[in-house]
């Protein structure tokens, strides 16, 4: 059997009450899903809470669901659906931080991962911070658009989605989503810009690498 | 080309910043325990007999309700499309037309129409008489002296669409006029496949009153910086938005008049269709920053500025400023007349200034120019 068959198979299974077919669709889509949904509300928690939320919904209602159209779409409208609920219950007001410290901080937090090395095989905590500081910075300035702009961007960016099928998602036009690709690209681009002008400048300066291995070699003392 | 460098960019970002979800997260085993612990609740108890028949006509009745209601509405496709300004003073004041035309087997029928200082406004159906779907690819308004009022914007859903105008001048406010809608050219698409353009003659003409707003002739003094001067000369509050005049002095005889409209311009749409789906929309332009800021703190963005002698033929895509040097703007701002209370602030940050054939390399002429205008 292929992909798709598989795929058939264990929503024909889940819409017959057989909880074990969610299983392959939980393995399939839930990192990228969780990805996706930590993107748009900026915390790991949560995007676990949501996305597990959508599984149950989608299990829920799998009976309304056309078994030979994609799940993807129907499944990511319930994500959408869901992250916008969870945060307008939250209600949260999300800010930039801008000292360096916390870009440090985050550093330390983040060890546990992927060392990043240089061409010698050393570990370079220039690096390090700097690609720290960005993922930081950029869920900051994500966080600063609309929901719906937010949502927009990461669909097609991140997701490879095309207008038609954001549109289906977001329920919307897909000249909707064209405007909110638009509107969202320029202020993320105005927000980096005026907040975090190297994230969109060429290269870091001499002054500016020297700056975070200093901070780096401060923090590991 | 900046922004689809950003846009490379982000895309990498946003693929970097998602790992930090690893890939070894498995949520199936929370998924199963919630679901077998709800599998062993009781279930909701059936219905008693007969009271889903009884849900049913209920839900039948309120159907019947609605759409009897929905019967007697205003045409919803300004309020699906319209900006809020829009959306608020046509439901009173817009003009039934209820005319059409056919030609080539596609059908345009004018529904409504709205007109005032601020725009001209105009709802249609287009049908095909076919599965395609059409949709105009070129509009224009005339009034009965021949002048030409220019597309602003032009929305559609399925066959359903409203276009906008320019307004029509200060002097055809308040009296009836005869207007004409002329479409020459209809695409025709459909699923996955590329559109068919259609030459014919869809022209409607209908009579209305464009509404009219409060005239203020503006006195004060006018304001002087890197040797260009600028003077508010007259705004128009009209009920769907204002319409400003500038008159700038001190140009060289052969300044492009195109360039000097080059200010920053938006355009934002909101509304949903009766299937509830967003139609929001809109249009940036770049350019200068020329803003009207209000006492509540509100700030204003042009949605349109033009030189109006070049507006009033679709001929002339330039001209020169000539001998006296000196050029009228006409700004368009879509704002709701409630908003604008006692005085408004102008300011013009630059200005871009060109000779007429070089107006791709505009050279900035620095403010800023402020203004105060009082509204009594």
């Amino acid at each position: 059997m292929n992909r798709e068959e598989d795929e058939t198979a264990a929503i024909h299974r889940c819409q017959h009450g057989d909880i074990s077919g969610l299983e392959p669709l939980v393995l399939r889509y839930q990192t990228q899903a969780l990805r996706t949904a930590y993107l748009i509300v900026k915390d790991r928690q949560l995007a676990e809470d949501i996305v597990q939320d959508s599984f149950l919904t989608a299990y829920h209602h799998i009976a309304q669901f056309d078994a030979t159209r994609p799940f993807i779409p129907w499944f990511y409208r319930i994500v959408l659906n869901t992250a916008r609920q969870t945060l307008r219950a939250r209600a949260r007001h999300p800010t930039i931080s801008l000292h360096l410290a916390q870009f440090t901080e985050r550093a330390e937090y983040t060890s546990e991962r992927d060392e990043l090395l240089d061409t010698s095989g050393r570990y370079d905590p220039v690096i390090r911070a700097e690609q720290t500081m960005e993922r930081a910075t950029l869920l900051d300035a994500l966080a600063l658009l609309t929901l719906k702009q937010r949502s927009t961007i990461v669909l097609r960016y991140y997701c490879d989605f095309n207008d038609y099928e954001i549109a289906q998602m977001l329920d919307c036009l897909p000249g909707t989503v064209r405007w909110r690709l638009h509107s969202g690209l320029r202020a993320l681009e105005r927000i980096l810009r005026q907040e975090f002008p190297h994230l969109v400048q060429k290269r870091w300066t001499i002054k500016n690498q020297a700056k975070m291995v200093a901070l780096a070699g401060r923090k590991d003392q | 080309m900046v922004l689809s460098k950003f846009s490379e960019r982000l895309r990498e970002a946003l693929s970097q910043t998602a790992r930090d979800i690893p890939e070894q997260t498995n949520l199936f085993p929370n998924i199963q325990q919630q679901l077998r612990s709800e599998q062993l609740q009781p279930l909701p108890r059936p219905d008693a007999p007969g009271q889903k028949k009884i849900r049913l006509a209920i839900a039948v009745v309120v159907m019947v309700l609605l759409i009897s209601g929905f019967s007697y509405a205003v045409s919803p496709v300004f309020q699906w499309f319209g900006d809020q300004s829009l959306q608020a003073i046509t439901l009173d004041h817009a003009t039934a037309i209820n005319q059409q035309v056919s030609d080539h087997g596609i059908t345009l029928r004018l529904d409504q129409a709205y007109a005032d200082g601020a725009r001209t406004a105009v709802t249609f159906h287009i049908t095909s008489g076919s599965s395609l779907q059409a949709s105009p690819n070129d509009r224009v308004l005339t009034d009965a002296a021949g002048h030409i009022y220019p597309l602003l914007s032009g929305r559609q859903y399925k066959n359903e669409g409203l276009t906008e105008f320019l307004p029509l001048s200060l002097q055809q406010l308040g009296k009836s006029q005869l207007l004409t809608f002329h479409v020459q050219h209809m695409w025709l698409t459909g699923y996955k496949t590329h559109g068919t353009l259609i030459s014919g003659n869809w022209s409607i003409s209908f009579h209305i009153t464009p509404q009219a707003g409060r005239l203020i002739t503006l006195t004060g003094v006018p304001s002087t910086r890197s040797s260009i001067t600028i003077q508010p000369t007259q705004l128009e509050l009209a009920p769907s938005g204002l319409r400003l005049f500038l008159h700038i002095s001190g140009l060289t005889s052969d300044t492009s008049l195109s360039t000097l409209t080059q200010f920053a311009t938006r355009q934002v749409y909101s509304g949903t269709t009766p299937d509830k789906l967003d139609t929001g929309t809109g249009s940036i332009g770049e350019g200068a920053l020329l803003q009207i800021h209000l006492a509540n703190g509100q700030v204003l963005e042009p949605v349109r500025v033009d030189v109006p002698s070049l507006t009033s033929t679709l001929q002339i895509p330039d001209q020169m400023v000539g001998i006296t040097g000196a050029a009228t703007l006409e700004v368009l701002f879509f704002s709701a007349p409630q908003e604008l209370q006692h005085n408004l602030t102008l300011t013009i940050d630059h200005m871009h200034i060109a000779p007429m054939g070089d107006s791709a390399h505009p050279r900035e002429a620095n403010g800023p120019w402020t203004f105060n205008i009082p509204l009594q």
